[in-house]
């Protein structure tokens, strides 16, 4: 046998073996242990301050209703600091990427199939919040930890 | 030789058609003005015709039998020949060590012709056969990992219709170095839960 069949014939041996230990690995790995369900999360680092007319950034544009009515007394004016779109996969922390300040999300778990337990650890310097959540698919939650000058320092999240 | 005679040989050479131009003109300037020539090439003719006449009915005499005998001998002997050249032209190949054959003899059945091609082309079928699973081996290998399937879900959960939510519930709640205050917000657009984190430093709140 010529060495190009030999290399030939070596190839198909180690072909036809990978699709097996790939099968192995799915028939050992469980679908529920840690890791393997995962939920897909927006998480939006907003900065809010006191302005003359209204100004919401347009890349805030899914959020604006919200927070022009939750802060329309205290801010008027929004603008996205940064914004992470993440996988969260149970039990792992995912560390958020901040313009300012540190912050970490956490899936506890699924619920209903329909809402998701959070945790979420999320320090500016001037301030710190962890919370663990229980919220629908959908539904926001908005973490403020207000300015020592009167603005806001905004992390707003949603899961689906 | 006479005259006479030679003249008779130049007739009879006319008759067969075996004198030259001249000798033709000679003869011909001869037929015009001697009688007695011209009635011996009459006769030299007549006899031309009989003999052809006897030799073909001779010729038809021949059983078809035979014929088909002779030919059948003719066509083997040419089948020996072709052979023979055949088997010189592998000689030669061979010796100058060609891959390539010349086709055995036309007449062999089918079965030993396609033996016969697969004893040529057998290195290829296996080749190819082989190329065919390789192929077939790095497809499998370059197709999407279906474990990974199983183990990431990126919507693993559904989304409901606003009305059919309920308030996000915070369970726990740390605010270190400050005071944290919940508030909930409903409308058509589904739920907004804002965690207000005062900083015991600052004074204002919402």
């Amino acid at each position: 046998m010529s060495g190009r069949r030999l290399l030939v014939s070596l190839i198909v041996v180690l072909g036809l073996g990978v699709p097996a230990s790939a099968e192995d690995a799915e028939q050992k790995v469980p679908a529920d242990t840690p890791g393997t369900v995962q939920v897909s999360c927006d998480f939006i680092e907003i900065t809010a301050s006191s302005g003359k007319a209204v100004a919401v950034d347009p890349a805030l544009k899914p959020l604006e209703k919200r927070l022009t009515k939750v802060f329309d007394k205290k801010w008027n004016d929004f603008k996205q600091l940064s914004r992470a779109s993440s996988t969260l996969a149970k039990k792992k922390p995912e560390v958020l990427k901040l313009k300012q300040g540190t912050a970490t999300a956490t899936l506890v778990e699924i619920v209903d199939k329909s809402k998701v337990r959070l945790t979420v650890e999320f320090d500016d310097g001037k301030g710190k919040a962890n919370q663990t959540q229980l919220v629908d698919a959908g539904d926001w939650v908005i973490t403020v930890i207000q300015q020592p000058n009167g603005d806001g320092h905004l992390l707003a999240g949603s899961c689906k | 030789m006479t005259s006479q005679a030679k003249s008779d040989i130049d007739l009879m050479q006319h008759s067969d058609g075996e004198l030259d131009e001249r000798g033709v003109t000679s003869v011909r300037a001869q037929l015009e003005h001697d009688l007695e020539a011209r009635s011996k090439i009459e006769a030299l003719e007549q006899m031309t015709e009989l003999v052809r006449g006897h030799l073909e009915l001779s010729t038809d005499a021949i059983p078809d039998r035979r014929f088909e005998a002779m030919w059948r001998e003719i066509d083997k002997s040419i089948g020996r020949e072709q052979a023979i050249g055949r088997e010189q032209a592998i000689g030669r190949e061979q010796a100058i060590g060609r891959e390539h054959e010349i086709d055995r003899q036309p007449s062999v059945g089918l079965w030993v012709q396609i033996t016969g091609w697969f004893e040529r082309h057998r290195g290829h079928v296996f080749t190819g056969m082989v190329s065919a699973g390789a192929v077939a081996a790095l497809a499998l290998m370059l197709r999407p990992d279906r474990s990974d399937l199983v183990r990431t879900n990126p919507s693993a959960i559904d989304v409901q219709p606003a009305a059919l939510r309920s308030s996000p519930i915070i369970e726990e709640l740390e605010t270190p170095g400050g005071t944290g205050t919940v508030l909930n917000l409903e409308d058509e657009d589904g739920h907004t839960t804002v965690i207000w984190v005062t900083p015991t430093d600052t004074v204002e709140g919402i």
